[in-house]
């Protein structure tokens, strides 16, 4: 393989991010999208973290944060719809076609839709800086929880393209990318009632109700950060595989 | 022969079932082994067939038999690492081999299984379309074998990673109130432990509670790993530690001290539900710190005089800064009880023999000659005297001071540069630090911090000897302010002719010989009556050097051990409410003034489609054809995304937007011309 090589696929995957990341911002839905995402934080914020009770500043901030990735995983399962790479539809054709190889479309579309999801995220941080002016709250806890959020949302969306790479349609995409976050999701109360050893590492893969907890809580475990990445990789190379089933036919 | 080979996978499935049923489900000992006799026998099969196969048969059914030899040595490890295997091996529980077995099973039984399923997935799929197998067909079953071990790899990679990762966890907490972080004090009374200490934590396994302080005894332990323990325990699987200390189920907290006759034992409540719990947790530090001083340190009382208006005792009518919350809090927690000695308590007779230490909390009401002349004896005799007064007590000290060869400046203390910030008016002129620390043990944490420690004082009083001196007394001045920092006896906070400048010293220390003692009577001054108030207290110096002061004062009391006073990490915090003023402009400010911007541009943005749409649709009409709307009102997301499927949407489609991945794709697609693949190909045939 050539030096030239790596580059190329960095080219190549960075401009299929571009492109990705591109037509979510040029579309009314890619806002309408963010302006959803950025409704629901604040009513959940006003509703249910804040509510009607007298609740401590961290407290309310925690909620926010947990509320706060259930958006974020709907919201992965919604551009999982995106991630789909198919030949008889959208630019799906383009990709396949394209001289690239499955690592740049896959790793491209997942970056640029990541790249998405990071700016909708992000928009949303004026909510909490509200509890941090009028609470005891540090800005590392809002921190550690936007960087939970971002590797949320990293999550379900590499779950979103081995999904996407297994889907006939579009909203088959997004159902199975909501079912499995939703059955992970599920293991931390199936965990309550089942026996060690299986009760704590069903726990463990319940992205937020178990993983997310150090995070909303304004702690940065070595741990739960390696659970995100490593799983993302493992999401991804699955996609990458998929798509490399299909390409060869 | 073919059939046997075939039966090779479903066999192993079923006794893999049959395996865990019997292990986890029904825990018959004789389903378990029935189990791995078929997975055995499938792999028998396998191997029987690969053996007797003939040409590129043989080459499909030897990848079978190793996907299943991967299955079935995971089987056999799991059987080997069960008690009845390790009784095999003769390993004692706990065995480093128990630990690799645990690891290695799960990873050979995951690799056969995918390695298994991909390579089975392969070969029925080609099976209706070749018929029977040929060498690009077994190609494809062996690559599709060597793809599932591929991933069945990358998982292992990936269990393995996150395996070492919660083995060698480092934590960051970044929270405002640190829950999981212990307190100085409470590192240092664990640090100072001379007998050993467990602390159990009654919690069920896997409870979220248990999870939020285990972090908080971990960093305990790590200050005196061979005196204190921190262990977990289930209320159930307790019984006698539960008994004979009466923990009425999980959520408990209990600190045991010693063994059998002589055993100890402290009880916090926690709770097992977060919810309930968090009011408990945030105050944790200070709640472990009573209950380990109760069992660990001796029990001391500080006598606090009254009647002279001193902080902290005046009632409700008291500033809320000048209260002394923090201060009787850190030393409840460190076990030392707090008793008011005033007039009515026989002060001016005489302070009790067995006071180990008075303290004088910025009275602002004169002492009677009498009181101040019995504090005086107190001193001489061997008593410990904490004083913290100012100019609000209006020379009411004079006498007590002067006897001991001290006197306050006039004027309050007052200064730009060394000023702390609070109201960003003049008015923070007034409260000034001092960090120019001395050697004497009162300053010494604090000087260790120099870098951002300091002492504050708030309209304080610069400290000197009297001109006479005193007797058998000599001051030293650990605590100093800069040389910029002028005496404001005027009270306006300016700097006006005649208002000295130079460096103030805030803290004096002094030890009284006291021949008719075995102690020597000790003294500390602290030139600010509201010192210890809530507000200054908050101030890291201020709680450093109070709490040295306290212990340097009781040192020589009791068994000797050191008094270790401060402050707790535990902290209130601030509720957040809506008003009933501010709740509806809050509620439409957030919910719809910030997500208001974006639907704007969502609209801004659709103009042109919708306007094309809508010329679409008058063309449509015109020409009595209105299928291509509603290919457009179909197209959904991912259509409106950008995807092509308007075949006219001109300028604003993505592959527009990248000519050069759009030359290349479609030179190899034939579909990507200009805009119409995709689902506008659908569009294009209406």
């Amino acid at each position: 393989m050539s030096a030239a090589a790596p580059i190329a696929l960095r080219g190549g995957l960075l401009r299929v991010a571009a492109r990705e990341l591109g037509g979510l911002l040029r579309t009314p839905t890619g806002w309408l999208l963010a302006a959803l995402v950025l409704a629901l934080d604040a009513l959940q914020l006003n509703g249910v973290a804040m509510g009607t009770e007298r609740r401590p500043s961290a407290e309310v901030l925690e909620l926010f944060l947990l509320n706060a990735a259930f958006v974020t995983e709907g919201l992965g399962a919604l551009l999982a719809m995106r991630l789909r790479v198919d030949e008889r539809e959208g630019d799906g054709a383009l990709l396949l076609s394209a001289p690239l190889n499955e690592r740049a479309v896959v790793l491209g579309r997942w970056l640029g839709a990541l790249g998405y999801l990071a700016l909708v995220t992000l928009l949303t941080l004026g909510l909490p800086a509200l509890i941090f002016v009028h609470g005891k709250v540090s800005l590392g806890h809002v921190a550690a929880g936007y960087l939970g959020l971002l590797l949320v949302g990293a999550l379900a969306l590499s779950i979103g393209a081995a999904v996407a790479s297994l889907a006939r349609s579009a909203l088959a995409a997004a159902l199975g990318t909501a079912g499995t976050l939703g059955l992970l999701e599920l293991g931390f109360y199936v965990a309550r009632v089942t026996e060690p050893p299986w009760r704590m590492r069903l726990r463990d893969l319940a992205p937020v109700w178990g993983r997310f907890t150090s995070f909303r809580q304004g702690l940065l475990e070595l741990s739960d950060v390696v659970f995100f990445v490593s799983l993302s990789y493992l999401g991804l190379l699955l996609a990458v595989r998929l798509l490399a089933r299909r390409r060869d036919g | 022969m073919r059939a046997r080979g075939e039966a090779a996978a479903p066999l192993a499935a079923l006794g893999l079932g049959a395996l865990f049923l019997g292990e986890r489900v029904l825990r018959a000992s004789s389903v378990s082994w029935g189990g791995g006799a078929l997975v055995a026998l499938g792999l028998g099969l396998a191997l029987v067939a690969a053996r007797r196969g003939a040409g590129e048969r043989a080459a499909v059914e030897r990848v079978r038999a190793r996907a299943l030899g991967l299955l079935a040595a995971g089987a056999g490890l799991y059987a080997l690492g069960t008690e009845a295997g390790l009784d095999l091996l003769r390993l004692a529980p706990g065995h480093a081999l128990e630990r690799i077995l645990a690891v290695a099973w799960p990873a050979l039984l995951g690799a056969g299984a995918l390695t298994l399923f991909f390579a089975e997935r392969a070969a029925r799929q080609l099976a209706p379309v070749v018929g029977d197998v040929g060498a690009a067909a077994a190609r494809r079953v062996s690559d599709a074998a060597t793809r599932g071990l591929a991933l069945s790899l990358a998982l292992v990679f990936v269990v393995a990673v996150n395996v070492a990762a919660e083995a060698k966890n480092a934590r960051v907490d970044l929270s405002y109130l640190r829950v999981t972080e212990p307190g100085d004090v409470s590192r240092r009374l664990v640090r100072a432990l001379g007998a050993e200490v467990t602390a159990w934590l009654v919690f069920p396994e896997g409870n979220e509670v248990h999870a939020r302080v285990a972090p908080f005894f971990e960093a305990l332990r790590e200050e005196a790993p061979a005196r204190f323990r921190a262990r977990r325990v289930d209320h159930a699987l307790a019984p006698e530690l539960v008994t004979r200390h009466r923990v009425t189920g999980n959520g408990w907290l209990v600190l045991v001290r010693g063994e059998g006759e002589t055993e100890q034992a402290e009880l916090v409540e926690l709770g097992t539900e977060l919810a309930e719990a968090r009011p408990k947790l945030r105050t944790l530090d200070g709640r472990f710190q009573e209950a380990f001083a109760r069992l660990t340190q001796p029990r001391r009382e500080a006598y606090l005089t009254a009647g002279h208006r001193e902080r902290g005792l005046g009632g409700e009518e008291e500033a809320a800064g000048e209260r002394l919350g923090r201060f009787t809090r850190a030393l409840r927690g460190s076990n030392i009880g707090v008793r008011r000695l005033g007039m009515a308590d026989g002060l001016a007779q005489g302070v009790p023999a067995d006071a180990p230490l008075v303290a004088v909390m910025g009275p602002r009401a004169p002492f009677a000659p009498e009181e101040q002349r019995a504090l005086l004896d107190y001193v001489r005799g061997g008593g410990r005297l904490l004083v913290l007064v100012d100019h609000e007590a209006e020379g009411g000290l004079d006498l007590l001071l002067g006897g001991l060869g001290l006197r306050l400046e006039p004027g309050a203390l007052a200064s730009e540069e060394s000023a702390v910030p609070r109201t960003r008016t003049e008015a923070d002129r007034a409260r000034i630090f001092a960090n120019r620390f001395g050697d004497h043990p009162v300053v010494l944490a604090a000087r260790r911090r120099s870098s951002g420690a300091a002492v504050v004082v708030e309209r304080g009083a610069g400290l000197a000897p009297t001109e006479a001196g005193a007797e058998g007394v000599r001051w030293v001045f650990p605590a100093r302010t800069e040389e910029e920092v002028w005496r404001d006896v005027d009270g306006d906070l300016e700097h006006d002719e005649g208002e000295a400048r130079g460096m103030a010293r805030v803290v004096a220390v002094t030890s009284v010989r006291a021949p008719r003692s075995e102690r020597d009577g000790r003294v500390v001054v602290i030139g600010d009556g509201s010192f210890a108030g809530d507000d200054l207290f908050t101030y890291r110096g201020n709680f450093l050097v109070l709490g040295e002061a306290l212990r340097w004062l009781l040192e020589g009391f009791d068994d000797g051990a050191p008094a270790i006073v401060g402050v707790t990490t535990s902290e209130e915090d601030a509720p957040i409410v809506h008003s009933p003023e501010g709740e509806r402009l809050w509620f439409w400010a957030t919910s719809l003034g910030m997500p208001l911007p974006l639907l704007l541009v969502a609209l801004w943005i659709g103009r042109p489609r919708r306007r094309r749409r809508e010329e679409r649709r008058g063309g449509a009409a015109e020409a009595s054809a209105d299928s291509g709307s509603e290919a457009d009102s179909e197209a959904g997301f991912e259509a409106e995304s950008g995807s092509g499927s308007e075949a006219d949407s001109g300028s604003d489609s993505e592959a527009d937007s990248d000519p050069g991945f759009e030359a290349d794709a479609s030179s190899g697609s034939g579909q990507g011309q200009g805009h119409g693949h995709g689902q506008g190909s659908s569009g294009g045939a209406k």
